[in-house]
């Protein structure tokens, strides 16, 4: 499914926020965009975990050894 | 989204019902009708029903499943199908969801047995097919309603009752509380952050797990565990505390507040001495204003004279002056014996005759004497002047009486919001309740402060031993679980500080939809200038002199806390900016006229859609008249005549 924006039309405000949080705090440049992104079609999720254990980590992981 | 079409089988009341309510931009009112348990909120739970299956019915006081919900004399009767419709349009595309449940004949009084399988469709129109981005599966299909239209918990700003919606005012429930975190977009990265937080978990017991394996320290080792049983047991501690302190806290608030209260009661009782003191003044002036009222008492018959002479003027003479004053010049040529006339006619015997014959007998007429006298009267006394004084004399009265009346109601109303007892005293025992329970948040505050160092040196206990493995190992599996820990911590971190920005950002626009809808709503708009809403979200209206009422304080009405928690979903609901139907169960509830009114202009504004159930004294054919030209269908609910547990729904004629 593809990703669209959730609701409400924040999404534009939050991404703006997080790309300078970003740099802010000398992140990898997209992480926190890419787990917006992600999270944002998890939303409705009741059940996180296999999210969390896959998806997530993986996300993390990849970041963590591009560093 | 917009809701074209209802249908209904077996659901409640309803054996078979097509309900058109659909809307156009200039007519988007859809209202329906019922008296009280005829099927109002019955119909309002199907729509729920078929976005949300059985958790569209969690708030429902009684029925909570959808089995619930099937209609009895239909499972009496034979087996059969449950089902709500609801085509929809969404994004230029026209939808139909159907949900459903298969049932088993029944006796009447037992709980009717279903096959448990719940159906969900959602079909597309266009290609009269499954809409395959839907997906499969039930979840999935869900899914799609939740993130494609309203999600749940969302939807209670765009479903509700007007009845249950106090309870978004005080202390919004957890659900409520999510719900808004969603509008304003945080949900998203709350999640984020709660997400994190389990990575930071799992890479941590990978690494204490990695650290058991691979250390031969056995003594160390046992250190360690007990060391980390040590912090989950002050975790559990801080956990207990922090919320006995957040309790103490909430304690102490309320006594604060009723403290202010009762400043503000003593501030009441001075203005209301000051009002007195105004009204015994007011008072004096009315006595003077009789003894003027009175002065003029003695006048008051001249006030007759100017009618009096104009009833003189209107009434003819007798004889009529023309006659008078023929015989009076006739008199006058006879007696200095004209020879001519004015006209140079010669007066000859004939003409004499003429003459003697107008001549009349005049006596002294009566009229004339009352006119004289009046005229003289008049000019005497002036009695336009006089009118004038007392004119002025009776509207001071009116001015003094009204001042007076209005005092009083202000001073029957402060009366009225003094509560029994005096104010020095219950200050006296608020302050000593408010100082103990301070002293109630210093010591639990100093207890989590203790817990936190103790933890905090635990922590760094832990890290030590932690190390020591470490060092015996040279293990570079470990470094990078390590690294990987810290790394994550940070990222969490990144997304708390993007979470502080974005609510800084946005709750100021929330307070101010909410305060921009309040403002239209309510009658005293002079006395308040808003709503603010803190980071519990609880909310209080903002007085005219900054001072805040919580809600349940700002009106004596029940309905006045409708108002707020109205203004707050409308609120919500602007700001969600979600074009989806308003559908308002039991919408005035206990509000009065004005709010009443109020509250019925503004509710067509409160999307491109909305559905009102309503009962016939909630809104009332006058009130109508405020709705009407929004209206596009208006219905009504009714029982069957012969069969008087079943409901149909039939066009409403408003009788003229």
């Amino acid at each position: 499914m593809k990703i669209r924006k959730v609701l409400t039309e924040a999404s534009d405000e939050i991404k703006k926020i997080i790309d300078k949080v970003e740099v802010e705090e000398g992140l990898p440049k997209g992480i926190l965009n890419e787990i917006y992104e992600q999270e944002l079609v998890q939303v409705h999720r009741e059940n996180r975990t296999p999210y969390v254990e896959t998806s997530l980590r993986e996300l993390i992981t990849k970041y963590f050894e591009k560093k | 989204m917009k809701i074209k079409e209802i249908e209904l089988y077996n659901w409640g009341r309803y054996q078979k019902v097509t309900l058109n309510v659909n809307v156009t931009k200039e007519n988007n009112v859809v209202l329906i009708r019922a008296r009280n348990n005829q099927g109002k909120t019955t119909l309002f739970y199907a729509i729920k029903y078929a976005l949300y299956g059985k958790f569209g019915l969690k708030n429902h006081k009684n029925q909570n499943e959808p089995f619930e919900w099937i209609n009895r004399q239909a499972a009496a009767k034979k087996d059969g199908e449950m089902c709500v419709q609801l085509t929809i349009e969404h994004d230029g595309k026209e939808f139909r969801i159907q949900r459903g449940l298969k049932f088993f004949q029944t006796n009447t009084g037992s709980e009717i047995q279903t096959d448990g399988k719940e159906k969900l469709e959602i079909i597309d129109q266009e290609a009269g097919k499954p809409l395959s981005d839907a997906g499969k599966e039930i979840a999935a299909k869900q899914n799609w309603i939740n993130s494609m239209l309203i999600p749940l918990d969302v939807s209670q700003f765009f479903f509700f009752d007007g009845e249950d919606i106090k309870r978004y005012t005080d202390e919004p429930e957890e659900s409520v509380k999510t719900a808004i975190l969603r509008v304003l977009g945080i949900k998203v990265l709350i999640n984020a952050k709660t997400d994190l937080e389990n990575i930071q978990k799992i890479f941590n017991e990978l690494h204490n797990k990695k650290l058991n394996e691979q250390s031969k320290d056995e003594k160390t080792k046992l250190k360690l565990k007990e060391k980390q049983d040590q912090i989950k047991e002050h975790e559990i501690v801080i956990e207990h505390l922090t919320g006995a302190l957040k309790q103490a806290e909430k304690l102490r608030d309320s006594y604060t507040e009723k403290l202010r209260q009762n400043v503000l009661a003593q501030e009441k009782i001075k203005e209301r001495q000051r009002i007195k003191d105004a009204n015994h003044i007011l008072d004096k002036n009315l006595k003077d204003n009789d003894i003027t009222l009175r002065e003029h008492r003695g006048i008051s018959s001249l006030l007759l004279l100017h009618p009096l002479l104009k009833i003189i003027d209107s009434t003819e003479e007798n004889p009529p002056s023309k006659d008078q004053w023929e015989s009076k010049t006739a008199q006058h040529m006879i007696y200095e014996k004209f020879e001519k006339c004015v006209c140079e006619t010669d007066i000859d015997n004939k003409i004499k005759e003429i003459l003697e014959n107008k001549v009349i007998e005049l006596r002294p007429n009566p009229q004339a004497q009352l006119k004289r006298f009046v005229e003289d009267i008049i000019a005497r006394t002036m009695p336009d002047s006089k009118f004038s004084e007392l004119r002025h004399a009776i509207q001071e009265r009116i001015r003094i009486q009204g001042e007076i009346d209005t005092n009083n109601t202000i001073i029957n109303k402060i009366n009225q919001e003094l509560s029994l007892g005096t104010p020095d005293e219950i200050v006296k025992m608020l302050k000593d309740k408010e100082e103990n329970a301070q002293s109630e948040i210093m010591k639990i505050g100093r207890d989590v402060e203790r817990a936190e160092d103790q933890l905090e040196n635990l922590s760094k206990e832990e890290g030590l031993l932690k190390r020591k493995l470490e060092q015996a190992i040279d293990s570079e599996e470990l470094k990078t679980a390590e690294e990987q820990k810290k790394f994550v911590q940070k990222v969490r971190d990144g997304i708390q500080k993007s979470i502080d920005a974005y609510y800084k950002l946005r709750k100021p626009q929330l307070e101010k939809h909410v305060s921009d809808v309040f403002l239209r709503l309510i009658n005293m708009k002079k006395l308040y200038t808003g709503i603010t809403i803190d980071d519990d979200w609880e909310m209080k209206v903002k007085y005219y002199d900054g001072s805040l009422l919580p809600t349940y304080q700002y009106g004596p009405s029940a309905g006045a806390s409708q108002i707020v928690a109205t203004a707050f979903i409308a609120g919500l609901n602007k700001f969600a900016q979600k074009a989806g139907p308003v559908v308002i169960d039991t919408p005035l509830g206990r509000l009065d006229d004005i709010h009443r009114t109020n509250l019925l202009e503004y509710y067509n504004k409160m999307s491109d859609q909305v559905i009102i159930l309503y009962t016939p004294t909630e809104i009332n054919d006058k009130d109508q008249v405020i709705l009407e030209d929004y209206v596009k269908e208006h219905y009504e609910i009714i029982p069957y005549d012969d069969m008087p547990d079943l409901a149909r729904i039939v066009p409403y004629e408003r009788l003229i």
